[in-house]
């Protein structure tokens, strides 16, 4: 669907938020995300998956320049069109927990929607969010932790979660490094945890079959079956 | 009026457009992008008797102007296939192709006759890409001895047209072909995807979980439309011409170059409803060069 470009702004060190003019109709849940074709051209030939940050009254993506794709779309200029495909995969699941929303670097997108939708219906949470420096980091909420400490406390978003138990449920995304720490943490303390995973993705909405993650149950679609998953289902 | 339709023995296709296998999924996924009744034919991912898991991830990664994958043929099987996809095909106008394979010749013919007890089955696209199991992991599609005795073993347990789907891995894919129109395939389709690979430079290791994978997308199609113009010379049998496709262009290309049906591929993923623009565009271009009918169009760049 072609979708018009309101805004593309540099928000951080590499990393963009693009607001696009929300399709009517258009409805989202948390966690979810959209299929973006970057250019109409061949190269780059597959579309590529961002999480939506809010689609309150434009659809949100925030975005960090990894390669081509993402180099391309900060080019875009407001007035022009984008083609999306979505919003695809499964949601964030509120449970009746604590609630904690744990997030590294550009993996903080996802949660951003989710604090929202926390907000609207008035369920309380906790946010804490991880990055290298000061100049990484796009939101103006929550307890932010930087390597360098140049914001917030010194070290990683790890640092902060020493009060959680097993009262507390988590939502996270990440790199896997913050991940797999998260995930130690959580075998030790008891809490839940739920993670927005990551694979390279064709279709976006499950006919491909290339964006499989192993679990407990077999092979399972990031796209489909995600992206958001127990950790304790996934072999990491 | 241009006619689009195209006949295949007793089936009609009502546009030389169809979606190739594991692009589409079971079909009934693209629902939500347009009607697929609209299409001249689908055909579904490649089944076998029994699910299958398929290969370890990564499974896809992307390469200049195309991609690769190891998908590994996953499947939910036969069973599952019957019971859960069949029946939502009741209601659809369009040509339902069941693309099959097995490890041995003896599952492929279990596979064709039990298939063909179904109605809303058209036809079945015999899937010889994929490592032979007695032949020791060597393809099928590369003997054509062994595709002989494959397409002849089918052909006697299902009435239904029989496709074989050829790979480009190898010297001379006319000969394959000529082995599956002794064998009385009804037509071929070609081409699968092309052997590759891409290492990561980072853990300097082949990227996909497979090591190697069939690369498809637009880089591929000069390739499919040279097998498919060679092939075109060497049999009489009908072509169905795939690879690359992602534009009424291309499309045509292969159409002249001697197929009579097309199948698009890979671009199904970028554009879900590709296929209709790609039906629109051959009607249009059928139109500016006032050609009645689009088989006036096949092999036209043959002497
Ligand atoms: C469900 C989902 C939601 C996502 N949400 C967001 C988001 O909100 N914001 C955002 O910035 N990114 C998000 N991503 C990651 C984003 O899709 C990739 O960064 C993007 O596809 C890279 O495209 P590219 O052409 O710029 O890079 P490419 O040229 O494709 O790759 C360049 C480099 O980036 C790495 N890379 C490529 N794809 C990914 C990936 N999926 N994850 C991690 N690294 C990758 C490659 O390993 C490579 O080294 C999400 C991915 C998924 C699967
Ligand atoms: C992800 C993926 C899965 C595929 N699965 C099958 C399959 O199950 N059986 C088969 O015969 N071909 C399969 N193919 C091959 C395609 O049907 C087609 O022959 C090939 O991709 C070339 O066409 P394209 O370039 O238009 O994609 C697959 C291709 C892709 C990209
Ligand atoms: S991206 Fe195609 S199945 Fe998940």
């Amino acid at each position: 669907m072609q979708t018009l470009v309101l805004s593309n702004d540099k928000v951080a060190n590499d990393i963009y938020c693009l607001k696009l003019q929300k399709p009517y109709g258009f409805d989202y849940k948390p966690g979810q995300f959209l299929m973006i074709k970057v250019n109409n051209l061949n190269e780059p030939l597959l579309r590529r998956p961002f999480s939506i940050a809010k689609a309150v009254s434009s659809i949100d993506i925030y975005y960090k320049i990894v390669g081509l794709g993402t180099k391309i779309l900060s080019a875009l200029k407001n007035g022009e069109y984008i083609d999306i495909t979505g919003p695809f995969g499964n949601n964030f699941e509120i449970k009746y927990k604590r609630l904690a929303l744990v997030g590294g670097g550009i993996g903080v997108a996802p949660l951003i929607g989710l604090k929202n939708f926390l907000d609207e219906q008035k369920i309380e949470s906790e946010c804490f969010f991880g990055f290298n420096t000061a100049k990484d980091c796009f939101v103006d909420f929550g307890s932010i932790a930087t390597i360098d400490g140049s914001s917030g406390i010194k070290g990683t978003v790890i640092d902060m979660l020493a009060h959680l138990d097993n009262s507390y449920h988590v939502y996270a995304c990440g790199p896997n490094a913050m991940l797999s720490a998260l995930c130690k943490l959580a075998d030790e303390k008891g809490f839940s945890v739920d993670v927005s995973l990551e694979s390279n993705m064709a279709c976006g909405f499950g006919v491909c079959l290339g964006c499989s993650v192993n679990t407990i149950k077999g092979y399972k679609q990031v796209c489909k079956d995600g992206p958001i998953f127990n950790y304790t289902e996934i072999i990491w | 009026m241009v006619n689009l339709s195209v006949k295949l023995n007793n089936l009609i296709f009502k546009n030389p457009v169809m979606t190739a296998s594991g692009t589409f999924g079971y079909g009934i996924e693209y629902n939500r992008f347009f009607d697929i009744g609209l299409l001249g034919g689908i055909i579904v991912k490649g089944l076998s008797l029994n699910p299958r898991q398929g290969n370890p991830p990564p499974r896809i990664i992307e390469t200049p102007c195309g991609m690769l994958n190891s998908i590994g043929l996953q499947n939910i099987g036969y069973n599952k296939f019957v019971s859960d996809i069949l029946p939502q095909f009741d209601n659809i106008d369009t040509n339902l192709i069941v693309n099959i394979y097995g490890s041995e010749i003896g599952e492929f013919v279990e596979l064709a006759s039990k298939l063909n007890n179904y109605k809303q089955i058209s036809a079945l696209e015999v899937n010889v890409s994929c490592p032979n199991v007695k032949a020791g992991g060597a393809t099928f599609g590369k003997d054509p001895e062994v595709i002989f005795v494959l397409v002849s073993s089918i052909k006697k347990v299902c009435e239904k047209p029989i496709i074989v789907k050829l790979t480009p891995n190898v010297t001379d894919i006319a000969l394959i072909a000529q082995a599956a129109q002794s064998a009385k395939a009804d037509a071929v389709s070609l081409i699968n995807t092309i052997t590759g690979m891409v290492i990561d430079t980072k853990t300097k290791k082949p990227f996909l979980g497979n090591k190697f994978g069939g690369l498809s997308g637009p880089a591929i199609y000069p390739v499919g439309l040279r097998m498919v113009y060679e092939t075109y010379e060497k049999i009489n049998i009908p072509i169905i011409g795939v690879g690359g496709i992602n534009s009424p262009d291309i499309a045509i290309q292969y159409l002249l170059a001697g197929a009579s049906l097309i199948q698009i591929g890979t671009a199904n993923f970028v554009e879900p409803d590709i296929s209709l623009k790609i039906i629109d565009g051959i009607m249009r271009y059928l139109e500016n060069e006032e050609i009645d009918d689009v088989s006036k169009l096949v092999g036209l760049a043959h002497n």
